[in-house]
């Protein structure tokens, strides 16, 4: 009877500890799970609720390029965000990536119509796009990504 | 049925509780998460679509630089004023010398100095009224809106004379597009 008890409390011992470290793992999986849930919801989110839009490009000389992006989404983009995104232009012979740049070959923007930093809904930004060649005549598309991969295209000829 | 199995199958029902209710309280915030944005996605993708206007007439006095049209909200949303700095006005013309430009004007009621545009007034079924929501332009807010049927009498300053023919573009704050053409 004596052993049969200790040999139940030996055992109800090791289910307790058992059953604590099951229940510990369990629980960290499970806010892992939450938090890569969360995660990927924000993104997807965030992605959902951004949308710009080329509105004009043209050429203003035989090497530059300036469009014109409007904020159609409800995301507001900070200054860093905003240089994050990536020009793509596809011309009639070579398609060529731009990353922002404040001189020589590259991109850059200014903020028009906005009371803050900020490039908020409905505000437009005027990019300038700088390439290392010259422009020949042809049609041309241009790709804007912003920084979570949200694109607009705009397709315009040069004579 | 032992003491150490009575424990255990506490144990195994408290970690399907646990993780039944851990579960449910992840699909729920996820699907909260998801049902917000997909809210806030169709409320902005209705505002595009419910957003429209419409350059009807355009007249341009080409020594001057100054363009005046009248633009018609033809959507189903109003347009409030303090919102015209939203608006976008792009306008490709040539200049005396012949050399094609492209310019983004700025809105301003003010209209200090060129380039900029500004509404001259607004007009409801062909006659020079506003009784819906009426547009007052103030030096720091306008209140007001520019509501369906409505059209404004924009003027245009370039600041430079222009020659043989003028392209404006219009968009809306939501992005909504309308254009004209018109020889000088």
């Amino acid at each position: 009877m004596s052993s049969t008890m200790i040999s139940e409390a030996i055992i109800m011992v090791a289910v307790i500890v058992a059953g604590s470290m099951l229940t510990q793992v369990f629980l960290i999986s499970i806010t892992r799970f939450q938090y890569s849930s969360n995660w990927a919801t924000k993104d997807l989110s965030e992605k959902m609720l951004t949308s710009v839009l080329i509105i004009y490009a043209t050429n203003s000389s035989s090497s530059e390029l300036i469009f014109w992006v409007k904020n159609i989404g409800a995301v507001s983009l900070t200054r860093q965000l905003v240089k994050m995104s990536d020009v793509v232009l596809v011309g009639p012979s070579d398609v060529s990536e731009f990353s922002y740049s404040d001189s020589g070959s590259g991109w850059s923007y200014s903020l028009l119509n906005s009371e803050d930093e900020k490039w908020d809904y409905g505000e437009t930004i005027q990019v300038t796009l700088r390439l290392d060649s010259q422009l020949e005549p042809g049609d041309y598309t241009l790709i804007f990504v912003v920084y979570n991969g949200v694109k607009t295209e705009y397709t315009f000829t040069i004579g | 049925m032992g003491l150490s199995t009575t424990i255990a199958t506490v144990f195994t029902a408290l970690i399907l509780i646990t993780g039944f209710s851990l579960n449910l309280v992840i699909v729920v915030s996820t699907a909260e998460f998801l049902r917000a944005s997909l809210r806030d996605g169709v409320a902005m993708d209705r505002q595009v679509f419910d957003e429209r206007i419409d350059i009807e007439e355009v007249a341009v006095d080409g020594s001057l630089g100054l363009i005046i049209m009248n633009v018609t909200n033809i959507g189903e949303t109003s347009i409030m004023a303090d919102d015209f700095r939203l608006i976008d006005l792009i306008i490709v013309y040539y200049d005396d010398s012949g050399n094609m430009k492209t310019l983004w004007v700025p809105y301003s009621q003010e209209g200090a100095s060129a380039p900029y545009w500004k509404v001259r007034r607004v007009l409801f079924q062909g006659g020079e009224g506003d009784l819906i929501n009426p547009i007052s332009f103030g030096l720091s807010e306008s209140i007001g809106a520019w509501d369906p049927h409505e059209t404004l009498e924009i003027e245009i300053a370039v600041g430079e004379s222009l020659s043989r023919f003028v392209y404006v573009f219009m968009y809306s704050p939501s992005g909504g597009q309308s254009s004209i053409a018109t020889s000088i």
